[in-house]
């Protein structure tokens, strides 16, 4: 109980913004770990619960100068834990629903449109062959 | 993207990737990572509307943007798959467009 006592308060949120940052830099680049997210949730619960215990364990002999920092910690703890729930559990979903227009799509629509590369491109270049139409989001 | 898009061209589906950005973001984020199929620049959103993605302002920093959707196309431009998904986290893998094409067969 001496070492959390001790360090909590800073590696509380330390491992908290490890797992809440993360997310977004390692897990989307593999499949499970960005659709289930579970191992940033872990983490980012686990922060939480590392500085709760080193809060618990001063709670009563420490003066409120010693539980400030103690305070703060669990308080930094818990924003990283809510911002990575929140994005997993309601951010990303916030889209609207899927139109009715696309629902009723059959025929691909065709379409021309200038590449990266600087060529057009359009979709009926691409007859006699299967093609993987990926819309995204971007990167603004 | 681009060892997933090797795993595809294997199978013989050609990927091509749309999104709302212009010419000159996707040259500048995306060539340098090694891209090699078409990244198309859709900035007026007309494929994405010809396709009912568009997302209302699902920019932060302003403006409109496509939602996320795979549509698996055969060869003669008959939509075969529509993998949408309500949650811009969750998208299809190289294996899923692979099985569902290899389905069709």
């Amino acid at each position: 109980m001496n070492f959390s006592k001790r360090h909590a308060c800073w590696l509380g949120p330390l491992i908290g913004f490890f797992g809440f940052v993360s997310y977004f830099l390692l897990s989307t680049k593999f499949t499970v770990l960005r659709d289930s997210a579970v191992l940033n949730l872990v983490i980012v619960l686990f922060a939480v619960i590392l500085a709760l215990s080193g809060l618990v364990a001063l709670w009563k002999r420490s003066s409120w100068k010693g539980k400030s920092l103690h305070i703060a910690g669990t308080f930094a703890s818990v924003s990283f834990a809510v911002m990575l729930f929140w994005y997993v559990f309601d951010l990303s979903y916030q889209m609207p629903g899927t139109s009715d227009m696309t629902l009723a799509l059959e025929e691909a629509p065709d379409f021309s449109l200038a590449s990266a590369t600087g060529d057009t491109v359009s979709l009926s270049s691409f007859r006699g062959k299967k093609v993987a139409l990926s819309f995204y989001r971007g990167f603004w | 993207m681009q060892s997933q898009e090797d795993e595809l061209r294997e199978a013989g589906i050609e990927l091509v990737a749309i999104s709302a950005d212009s010419t000159e973001d996707s040259k500048e984020k995306m060539l340098p990572k090694g891209i090699a199929f078409p990244l198309l620049a859709d900035p007026e959103l007309t494929a994405i509307d010809a396709y009912g993605l568009r997302h209302v302002g699902g920019n932060p920093f302003g403006g409109d943007i496509s939602r996320p959707a795979v549509f698996l196309i055969d060869e003669e431009g008959r939509i075969v798959e529509k993998m949408l998904t309500e949650n811009w986290r969750v998208r299809p893998t190289p294996e899923m467009i692979r099985e569902k094409f290899s389905g069709e067969e």
